[in-house]
């Protein structure tokens, strides 16, 4: 006799649902740690000495030789850290680290840096497959922990005089790049990670917050980090430490040099560690280093300065993290119990679904309710300067022409982002 | 890229294979997880460290079979394990108190609610928190059955014991269940089931959820 239907599984997956959304993505966390698995340093074998010692500390007929043995041990130690401050000799990564972080701006002070770069290994099919050189202008201004608020990268390369421009304020980063992209467009980047692939953000070049970045990092995954062989750069001795996987890149491997002396960034190298993901490698070397108080900056430095004919990128709302913004904004205008996804996969109108918790409610209400999150980002690049009024309202104008056809008429399967597709009644087990 | 090909992929080192695996089925694993756990986070957690461990050891997983039923159990039987210790680090009373008040409070919310959400919100949140008081086993054998969509058979082969201890702790967890969305009827601790004739409103929708299965 077949089972009789149950509303047991739906309530299920509706429970599921409602706590784990289909936008779930925990493949960037998995590559990281798989790559770093894969890639992690051999276990360093215990000399046979302190084997010994290990094991004759655990005999209590020997306690007060190791207690003598130890106690050699720390007056020894402290002997070398007096040395290593008056004669800086790195004695290990943390405290090059500890020394390069303390490498930090005043208040109100920048720093202006310039790199010659070298690019190579890029993409085939890629206009510069030889490689590329140039320079990277950065501008940075820090807090008073000496983590970069805002900064400016420039970087102007030989091929066909290629100048790309990235600001970066907090999280939010502003990118004119026009040749590259091969259109006049600004774009508004929610996050230092979309940044492009071959580029790297601008608090790399900053060598006190790279080494406030790496203590973190280590402080979780202490075998990314290593210090390498003591070398030369361009003259300068410097300390070397690698890492594996970091600033949101699980694929990479930076080296950074840092003065013995001074323990500013002289330089830095990157590669790609996995090969199916192909990335540029990087070499970077310092030219100069200034650090200038604020009021000696040039007006405009901190800014993007693209032309008044450049226009704001439009807003991709199949992005999910823009898609998660609009329909929260949804919810909130509307009170509503029906989700903007469902609303939009089962075809219904939105201003129609709106209205039945919200009769109130009209269509232009609807539309400014679902752009306020777009348009707190647009306002917030105007305010900082970025981007000017017309190409705000410009933007605003594109935005709503896109959001319109959603409140007006239902769209498209293609307009959802991806996994909306998916309908709820799907195998839960991804056969079906 | 299907699956064959992304398990043949893994197995000559290419992590683009697990890529797809992971964009395939992580839904799916971390909602049956979190159904177990309760905890979203331990859930996600929990999947990752399934796939990294599939990662290292698909060698020796035989690409005959399906990749899903095979992860997707492994993860329910890993959440079993992890939801058993954590219910032992929670003091019982503490949990007690917690759960009455929580029980209290959507009572006292639904009355706020407008009616349409009232009919959604009552379904789940009775649900949800009988679940809560559902052992972790007793979530598991619900979660194979119901979401998973596992045959009484095939839950047998995975939970390595006889189809009728199979049918039987179905028909425990059910009755559990119906019971705890029925608070002052039947007995929730050996899992009798309760009569619905009086059922109020609130309440009766989920109850009749379950009680199609019995």
């Amino acid at each position: 006799m077949p089972e009789p239907p149950s509303r047991l599984p739906f309530l299920l997956r509706e429970e599921a649902a409602y706590v784990v959304p289909d936008e779930l993505d925990l493949w960037p966390a998995i590559r990281a740690e798989a790559l770093t698995r894969q890639y992690a340093p051999q276990e360093i074998p215990v000399p046979r000495h302190q084997t010994l010692l290990h094991n004759r500390a655990a005999d209590p007929g020997r306690t007060r030789l190791v207690g003598l043995v130890a106690a050699l041990l720390l007056a020894g130690s402290g002997l070398a850290g007096y040395l290593r401050l008056s004669n800086p000799l790195p004695a290990s990564a943390q405290v090059v680290l500890r020394y390069a972080a303390a490498v930090r701006l005043a208040p109100r002070q920048v720093l202006h840096v310039r790199y010659l770069l070298t690019v190579t290994g890029m993409q085939k099919g890629s206009r510069a497959t030889a490689g590329l050189r140039g320079v990277a202008d950065v501008w940075l201004t820090a807090d008073a922990r000496g983590a970069p608020t805002v900064s400016v990268q420039t970087l102007t390369m030989s091929h066909m005089n290629m100048i790309s421009r990235y600001v970066q304020v907090g999280q939010q980063v502003y990118a004119y790049n026009p040749e590259m992209r091969g259109d006049h467009v600004i774009v508004l980047n929610p996050a230092q990670r979309a940044l492009p692939s071959w580029v790297e953000p601008s608090a790399t070049y900053l060598g006190s917050s790279v080494a406030q970045d790496l203590t973190v990092l280590t402080q979780r995954f202490p075998q990314r980090l290593r210090m390498l062989e003591h070398q030369t750069l361009n003259g300068h001795a410097v300390d070397t430490l690698t890492v594996d996987g970091w600033s949101s890149r699980p694929g990479q491997r930076t080296t950074f040099y840092f003065d013995a002396q001074t323990y500013i960034l002289r330089g830095f190298d990157a590669t790609s560690l996995d090969p199916t993901y192909p990335m540029p490698s990087w070499q970077a070397r310092l030219v100069s280093s200034t650090v200038i108080p604020s009021t000696a900056v040039a007006p405009r430095t901190f800014r993007l300065n693209a032309p008044a004919s450049a226009q704001v990128a439009p807003f991709d709302l199949t992005d999910p993290a823009a898609f998660q913004a609009i329909a929260r904004a949804f919810t909130s205008a509307c009170h509503s119990v029906t989700s903007m996804k469902t609303a939009l996969m089962t075809r219904d109108n939105l201003l129609v679904t709106c209205q039945a918790t919200a009769p109130s409610m009209t269509a232009a209400a609807l539309l400014a309710a679902l752009a306020a999150p777009a348009a707190t980002a647009l306002d917030g690049a105007v305010a900082a300067g970025q981007i000017t009024q017309a190409q705000t309202l410009a933007a605003r104008g594109a935005l709503h022409d896109q959001l319109i056809t959603w409140i007006a008429r239902p769209p498209a399967q293609s307009h959802l982002p991806p996994g909306a597709a998916s309908t709820p009644a799907a195998s839960p087990t991804g056969n079906s | 890229l299907d699956e064959q090909e992304a398990i043949t992929r893994l197995k000559a080192g290419d992590i683009g294979g697990l890529e797809a695996l992971v964009r395939r089925y992580q839904v799916n694993a971390v909602r049956a997880a979190y159904l177990v756990t309760r905890d979203r986070s331990l859930a996600e957690d929990l999947v990752q460290a399934a796939f990294l461990r599939a990662y290292e050891r698909i060698t020796q997983f035989d690409a005959r079979r399906p990749f899903g039923p095979w992860f997707l159990r492994s993860v329910v039987n890993d959440a079993v394990k992890a939801a058993g210790r954590q219910q032992r680090q929670i003091s019982l009373d503490d949990q007690g108190r917690t759960e009455g008040s929580a029980y209290e409070g959507h009572t006292t919310d639904r009355a706020l609610l407008p009616e349409a959400v009232l009919e959604r919100a009552e379904s789940q949140d009775e649900v949800r928190a009988a679940l809560n008081r559902l052992t972790p086993q007793q979530r598991a054998v619900l979660v194979r059955r119901y979401y998973l969509d596992q045959s009484e058979a095939e839950m047998a082969v995975a939970l390595a014991c006889p189809p009728g201890t199979v049918k039987r702790r179905l028909h425990t967890a059910r009755g559990r269940l119906l019971a705890l969305l029925r608070p002052g009827d039947g007995d929730a601790a050996t899992g009798t089931p309760a009569p619905v004739a009086d059922a109020s409103v609130a309440v009766a929708r989920p109850i009749q959820a379950v009680r199609r299965d019995d």
